[in-house]
């Protein structure tokens, strides 16, 4: 090979832009066949055109290899940007093995923060923001009737903004409203199942024809409701759910035609529902439905209100515009002006009462993720400050302060991420309990678990974590000047580094105090509403319900007899003090009510004002415990052949006789004249944070309605009594059934799980987030303690006193915490705002609160930074400045 | 058609250059020369389309190339064959060859 294929012989020189080396390139060539042509005996000229026309279209030449090139560096950018990653990462890590302890505390901080935050948000993501599994459910709209004029009724506000609707409000709606394209009638329900051995309660949905086509769904199997079939005595057909079709009718398509019996008729099974349609997301699947508006008090002009309604606005209709559209016609088919309308997303709607309760959650859950993150950053300053000496000497000889942050970035995100990781695995666990512990009322809870949009949202937390936890070291490296980090490299701590570090501390505090404010408040408040005295004595209460069976759902004498002899055998079993039955027991989840009018007074559409009813059996009052307040109690001569008698409660005597002497009187009530013959206490009956209303009882044996509940007052160890009941109650008639046996201090407990359930929660991460704190300061104060120790010794050695060199060490840490203070306060007054409608008999600004968090977490600072400076106050100064 | 007969014409010049490169690092200059020379000048590859096949086969992979000074000391950019560049290198001229041997024996004129 001659000079004219030479071999590279210089080292590498550097390569030229990429957008200007084949303009050198071709030079280059120009030049040596310009060389070459004229050794042959060309003319420089001749040369120089010759090379040039050899080439061709030069500008053409050019273009097409720049773009390749361009194309070429932007490829390798990018794979030097993921090798540099993995490079960072794998350095990180191989520096994280060094200091297991260090990495494991991060790691475990950062898993505990995101496993509580990602639990909560797997939580929030099923209930709030996932959208129901309905075609277009954005379209879905839960339609009321309003009734604003009830708003401040003691009794019925809740009718106020949410009125179910009746056939009459139905069909004016169907026919005459232009804003849905369709709209459906739903009521949940159950029957008795009638089987050939037994007989079972089910859940039964009532729908018209119209639901499956609102939710966008088909039948899986066989049809739907036709509309005629919901008519008066219309034909008795039924669908099945499709899980009740799989497990009771092995899945099997001669199903279509099977007939049912229920306490009401036998239906035949025309169709199966779609997989998974659930319109209640509180309860499972009922397995039945069948045609609405059937019954005789379901007919138009029976005024008898049952129906939820569901439509599907027509595209660029507005639930405002299709709410207005439907306050018109309920006004125009009641007759009734003050009737309005609310017409809001469907899920919206479900979820109205649980959507805020879940964001306090989430927000809690972020606080404590913000504590790991600041006790993280904290250890990774502390950590960082300890490696000055690696750090300064990697920039000494010529790492740049961005290597060295990127570094440190990395670090943090390795951190983050493996801390991401096992939060995951964390939060799995969380949720399920979370789940597990749910309130039943929580829609859609039951389907929560940890998947890709709660991974996503791990990682999210998890890179925003990192972020900030592993800048505020990298900051303090950067900020730093270079002298200063070659001379924190004996030892000497810097000022800056201190200065963070306090802030660190401040930051930790006051989120600290925010967080366990929230949850004093919260845990006061339900420890106010579990002391509320209900009106009756819970203790040793048990409430029993019965599933009757049809034969007594006709025949009203049969099942009056029936109860009337339960009550008396059950007060006859040992331990038990008495028993007696009435509708609707306290906190067994049922209510109704009447207009009661008082003699002689004049009322407004000659309607007196709703008033919460009860038929009880004789002797009820003195089982629940409520106290008589005036008159007498009912008897056994209270029946169907005396004067009609009423017993009303204080708060009804309040509104109707004011000052006035109530027993005596007479009122008149569902269309007869009673005598009023006593007054009773006031007795809770829903919730505890709901003063009772206006009650009105009667006798059983002159008025009765409903299903009844059995109240038996035991005098102790009311658990071993279940047996004992059931027998009893089965023994008087086989064919009944016991639905349950509850303890009433239970059935009153569930009327505030939800209260106690975000409580209990929020208590848990403020629990955390307090010994994240206690770690945190104790970390800092033995970090400051290193680091000062010289200048300590220098001080012990020069005549302080240990206790002197005590609170120099603490004062570091406790100014920081002082800060914290100082802004943890007006947060937490903010937080304690935000809480107020959560707060039973609390103020937001609650005294005691704000004194047992301040006491608590100062007490936390004062013990976690006081140890280690106390122990380094007394040590040998000799020792210390014989070190190092 | 035509455009088939283009591109094997380009891979052909992508197994020469890479040919040339089998001996040891070139320029491009030197690429040019030595293939103008080994086939006695009837192959002319216009620099045209050198340069661009160049290009193409680093970002390929198949040459990598770095600036160095050449023996005139006069900077040049020179390109090296890759591991992946003789590996496909040695494929594709196998196949050629069984192409050429295929095409030259239906070519040839029955004896």
């Amino acid at each position: 090979m001659s000079a004219e294929h030479p071999a590279p012989d210089g080292a590498q020189l550097f390569r030229p832009p990429v957008d200007r080396e084949i303009e050198k390139e071709l030079e280059f060539h120009i030049a040596m066949r310009v060389k070459d042509l004229v050794a042959r005996g060309n003319s420089l000229d001749d040369a120089q055109r010759i090379a040039r026309a050899e080439i061709g279209d030069m500008a053409r030449v050019m273009d097409e290899c720049r773009t390749i090139g361009r194309r070429r560096e932007r490829q390798m950018n990018r794979s030097r940007i993921v090798d540099e990653i993995t490079r960072d990462v794998a350095f990180a890590i191989r520096l994280l093995r060094r200091r297991p302890l260090f990495a494991a505390l991060a790691i475990f901080t950062i898993a505990l923060g995101i496993g509580a935050a990602t639990s909560i948000f797997s939580v929030v993501d099923r209930v709030l923001l996932r959208a129901l599994p309905f075609s277009d459910p954005s379209r879905l709209v839960a339609v009321w009737i309003a009734q604003p004029s009830l708003k401040n009724d003691p009794v019925i506000a809740r009718l106020a903004s949410r009125t179910v609707l009746g056939a009459e409000e139905f069909f004016a709606l169907r026919d005459g409203a232009t804003s849905f394209t369709n709209i459906a009638l739903w009521a949940n329900g159950s029957a008795m199942l009638v089987g050939p051995t037994s007989t079972e309660q089910v859940g039964v949905v009532r729908a018209t024809a119209s639901l499956l086509g609102v939710l966008g769904e088909r039948v899986a199997l066989g049809r739907g409701f036709a509309p005629d079939e919901s008519v008066l005595s219309g034909p008795k057909v039924a669908l099945v759910s499709w899980e009740n079709w799989t497990s009771r009718y092995g899945g099997d398509s001669s199903v279509l035609g099977r007939q049912v019996t229920f306490d009401n008729g036998t239906y035949t099974i025309v169709g199966v529902l779609p997989r998974g349609l659930r319109l209640d997301r509180t309860a499972p699947a009922a397995p039945f439905w069948t045609p609405a508006l059937q019954g005789k008090y379901d007919q138009p002009n029976n005024h008898n209100r049952s129906y939820n309604a569901i439509g599907r606005l027509k595209p660029n209709v507005t639930p405002a515009f299709a709410e207005a559209e439907a306050a018109r016609i309920f006004r125009a088919a009641s007759g009734d002006t003050t009737l309005a309308a609310r017409v809001v997303n469907w899920q919206y709607d479900q979820t109205e009462s649980t959507r805020e309760p879940l964001y306090i959650l989430l927000a809690a859950s972020g606080l404590l993720l913000l504590i790991g993150c600041v006790n993280v950053a904290m250890l990774m300053l502390g950590e960082a400050s300890s490696r000055e000496r690696e750090l300064a000497a990697r920039i000494a000889i010529g790492a740049s302060r961005a290597r060295v942050v990127r570094q440190l970035l990395a670090e943090s995100m390795t951190l983050a991420l493996a801390g991401a990781a096992l939060g995951a695995a964390l939060a799995w666990i969380l949720t399920r309990t979370l789940v597990a512990m749910a309130p039943a009322r929580i829609p859609g809870i039951d389907s929560a678990g940890v998947d890709l949009r709660a991974l996503a949202f791990a990682t999210a937390c998890a890179v925003v974590a990192g972020v900030l936890f592993g800048l505020t070291p990298a900051l303090s490296i950067a900020r730093q000047s270079e002298g200063n980090l070659l001379r924190v490299g004996t030892g000497q701590s810097s000022r800056q580094g201190r200065r963070i570090q306090r802030w660190l501390v401040a930051t930790e505090i006051a989120l600290s105090f925010v967080l366990l404010f929230g949850a004093a408040l919260l845990a006061r408040s339900l420890n106010r509403l579990s002391a509320v005295d209900p009106g009756f004595t819970a203790e040793n209460l048990i409430s029993v319900k019965l599933a009757e069976p049809l034969a007594f759902r006709r025949d009203d004498s049969r099942a009056l007899a029936y109860y009337e002899d339960a009550v008396r055998r059950l007060a006859g079993l040992p331990i038990v003090v008495g028993a007696s039955a009435g509708a609707n027991p306290p906190f067994d989840g049922g209510s109704s009510s009447s207009p009661v009018e008082v003699e002689g007074r004049s009322y407004v559409n000659k309607r007196g004002p709703s008033t919460d009813q009860r038929s009880v059996l004789p002797g009820y009052f003195a089982v629940l415990g409520a106290p008589l307040r005036a008159g007498r109690m009912f008897t056994d001569a209270d029946d169907e052949h005396s004067e009609l008698v009423v017993i009303i409660s204080e708060a009804a005597a309040k509104r109707d006789f004011p000052g006035e002497q109530a027993v005596g009187r007479r009122v008149r009530y569902q269309g007869q004249y009673r005598r009023i013959v006593g007054v009773v206490g006031d007795v809770r009956t829903t919730r505890l944070t709901r003063d009772a209303g206006p009650a009105i009882y009667t006798p059983l044996r002159q008025y009765g309605y409903g299903s009844l509940g059995i109240l038996i007052r035991a005098r102790a160890d009311i658990a071993s009594l279940a047996p004992s009941i059931r027998s009893t109650l089965t023994g008087i008639e086989s064919t009944m059934s016991v639905s349950s046996i509850t303890p009433m201090p239970a059935l009153v407990a569930r009327s505030y799980a939800e209260e106690r359930y975000r409580t209990v929660i929020v208590a848990a991460f403020a629990v955390l987030a307090a010994i994240l704190a206690t770690v945190g300061l104790y970390g800092v104060t033995v970090r400051s303690v290193a680091r000062r120790a010289r200048e300590i010794g220098i001080r012990v050695a020069l005549g302080a006193t240990p206790s002197r060199a005590t609170s120099l060490l603490m004062s570091d840490t406790l100014g920081g915490v002082l800060i914290g203070l100082a802004f943890g306060i007006p947060l937490a007054v903010f937080a304690g705002q935000r809480l107020s409608s959560y707060l039973f008999r609390i103020v937001p600004s609650d005294p005691v609160s704000f004194g047992v968090v301040a006491a608590l977490l100062v007490g936390v600072a004062l013990i976690a930074s006081g140890l280690p400076a106390r122990r380094a106050g007394r040590s040998n100064p000799a020792s210390v400045l014989s070190a190092d | 058609m035509a455009s088939q007969s283009r591109d094997r014409l380009r891979g052909t010049l992508d197994i020469l250059i890479l040919r040339t490169l089998n001996a040891g690092p070139r320029h491009g200059y030197a690429i040019a020369r030595w293939l103008a020379d080994e086939s006695d000048e009837t192959v002319r590859v216009e620099e045209g389309s050198l340069y661009p096949a160049l290009y193409r086969l680093e970002e390929r992979g198949l040459a990598s190339s770095e600036w160095r000074s050449s023996d005139g000391g006069r900077p040049a950019k020179f390109y090296t064959l890759t591991a992946q560049g003789r590996k496909y290198l040695r494929a594709e001229t196998a196949d050629w060859l069984a192409f050429a041997k295929v095409v030259t024996r239906i070519l040839q004129p029955q004896a």
